[in-house]
């Protein structure tokens, strides 16, 4: 497990799917930077760069990049052997199969989060720069805490995507319809509906973590949960289901490897 | 290491892979032969555990073969898919395949370099297999296939696309690996390369077993095929005539327009010997000779006839 651990990750660092998703871990960075040149438009107004640092978060990390990267390393876990055809090189070893599976998940998830660490880290310290070094130390709970959601998130979505591309033929396709077409709908619709997307639950972690400073900045909302009544679950109870989603996902995953067989055609 | 299937079949939806297969395998080297298509490659991934028997048995030491991965840690297979991770250098493909059969790095280091001696890939070792030649992927495909010293190796086309020098070295090493008493099973659509290495093989097409044993009693089978040869000439019709009073010319199709000749013979050496002859003695010009059959699919498919 610890070699093919290391041995995914080194595929992994030499895959142009890494670069593309060390590009997209810029844009956060980038649009930050961009917010502290516009700084003197805005600052007028009470608003502070600093105070924007939960909206980039859930927007631009959680909602945005986590699942649009998720889609592209998740769906590769079996895919990328598939595609490449390396798999018979790897199933015809003593190893058991789920091993493999969950050597390559855990692999990108870690090579991912490192990348959104290092990202969000930058993000961070440029949006709270102005309260200096001491602001900077006082809010690292702020800090840790998203990368705590961002890890989870990837997790569950790693898993969830690694399973569709093993089973599906158009992994990609369908990763980028449930997450910007059905997880984006169902989110702003009233009622309990909302309970069957990943998103949600990373909603309300984020949500819990950022109190005051995020709740309130988003009225519509409170006012159509009022209007419906729908219940907001606990931030233990969102962890726990979220952990529960991907192990049933890291499960079926690793089942698929023993029951689909894979025929691979000379390229 | 004994091999042993039962009733074997595998399926692709409505296409059959093999069907119905029943063989013993021992050791020593074993060729499976067919032309291309014939189900060897179905055969070699259900016995590397890739596949799933579709209907009957694959046993290995009386271990089947699917969803068991303690099988494999005796099983070197060199598949017949050219694909890498290309990024790797052939040493550290394979010494990453070693330590996937759960080598320490520092064991798998001195075996793949072992391996990789065997092939003769040494001056090419650092090297990434992108910029490898054909013959040269096959060569370390092949030191991944050997460098565990297992004593079933599974080699799927093995010398496909290698030089002759390469081809003789390859063949001379799974001839040595059947004298050390280990179970070797080569695939190929090549009758005489299979020839070279071993005189036990499995006959297969269309997912069938045609035949199963000694080479040379299938050669003689073969040998009993009449063997067809076209001839493009100035005179096809003088030629003809000559022709067919050969005894072994089964029959002869004139093709006047295109001034070409098809025949039938029962010898083909007796042919080849006389027909200079007989073109000198009637100043005919042969500007072009060829055999359209003489490949193994003809061979097949006379044999199922």
């Amino acid at each position: 497990m610890n070699f093919l651990f290391k041995f995914f990750i080194k595929n992994n660092i030499n895959s142009k799917r890494t670069i593309w998703i060390s590009i997209m871990a810029l844009i956060p960075v980038i649009f930050a930077a961009v917010i502290l040149l516009l700084k003197p438009l805005f600052s007028d107004e009470g608003v502070t760069v600093s105070s924007l640092f939960p909206q980039v978060s859930v927007f631009l990390y959680i909602h945005f990049l986590l699942p649009l990267t998720a889609i592209f390393m998740g769906t590769a876990v079996i895919g990328d052997e598939v595609d490449g055809r390396t798999l018979p090189y790897l199933l015809t070893r003593p190893i058991p199969r789920r091993t493999i599976v969950l050597s390559k998940l855990i692999s990108g998830a870690a090579l991912t989060g490192l990348i959104f660490l290092i990202s969000l880290l930058v993000t961070y310290i440029i949006m709270k720069q102005e309260n200096g070094l001491h602001g900077l130390i006082q809010d690292a709970d702020i800090y840790l805490g998203t990368i705590g959601i961002i890890f989870l998130g990837m997790v569950v979505y790693l898993s969830l995507f690694c399973f569709m591309g093993g089973l599906l033929k158009r992994p990609v396709l369908i990763g980028l319809f449930f997450t910007f077409g059905w997880e984006s709908t169902v989110s702003f619709l009233p009622g309990n509906i909302k309970y069957f997307t990943i998103s949600h639950y990373l909603h309300i972690l984020a949500k819990r973590l950022y109190d005051s400073q995020f709740t309130n900045t988003d009225p519509k909302r409170a006012l159509l949960n009022l209007l419906f009544r729908s219940k907001e679950i606990s931030s233990e109870a969102a962890i726990l289901i979220l952990l529960a989603v991907a192990c049933v996902f890291v499960f079926l995953s690793a089942s698929l490897l023993y029951i689909k067989e894979y025929r691979l055609e000379k390229s | 290491m004994n091999i042993e299937a039962k009733n074997l079949s595998k399926w692709y939806g409505q296409v059959v892979g093999v069907n119905n297969l029943e063989f013993t395998i021992q050791s020593g080297v074993t060729g499976f032969l067919g032309p291309n298509g014939a189900g060897k490659t179905t055969l070699l991934r259900l016995l590397t555990g890739q596949l799933k028997p579709s209907k009957g048995n694959l046993l290995i030491n009386g271990n089947p073969v699917w969803n068991n991965y303690q099988v494999l840690q005796n099983v070197g297979y060199c598949p017949e898919l050219d694909n890498f991770w290309d990024y790797l250098t052939g040493f550290e493909f394979v010494r990453a395949t070693l330590c996937m059969h759960g080598f320490s790095l520092s064991e798998a280091d001195i075996k793949a370099e072992e391996a990789i001696h065997v092939m003769n890939m040494e001056k090419f070792q650092n090297k990434k297999i992108g910029s490898y030649s054909k013959g040269m992927r096959q060569r370390i495909k092949m030191a991944q296939a050997i460098a565990h010293n297992p004593p079933l190796l599974f080699l799927d086309e093995p010398l496909n696309g290698m030089d002759p020098l390469g081809r003789r070295s390859t063949i001379d090493l799974i001839k040595e690996f059947g004298e050390q008493d280990k179970t070797v099973i080569v695939s190929s659509h090549v009758l005489h390369e299979v020839e070279e290495m071993t005189d036990t093989i499995l006959l297969v097409n269309h997912g069938r077993l045609l035949a199963e044993g000694n080479i040379y009693e299938i050669r003689e089978l073969i040998d009993n095929h009449p063997l067809q040869v076209t001839i493009i000439s100035n005179k096809v019709n003088i030629l003809t005539s000559k022709l067919l009073e050969f005894e072994d010319v089964k029959s002869v199709q004139l093709n006047r327009e295109e001034n070409q000749i098809t025949i039938e013979t029962l010898s083909p050496e007796k042919f080849h010997k006389r027909l200079p002859e007989l073109a000198l003695d009637n100043n005919i010009k042969i500007k072009s000779l060829w055999s359209p059959d003489e490949n193994l699919e003809s061979v097949f498919d006379y044999l199922v006839r």
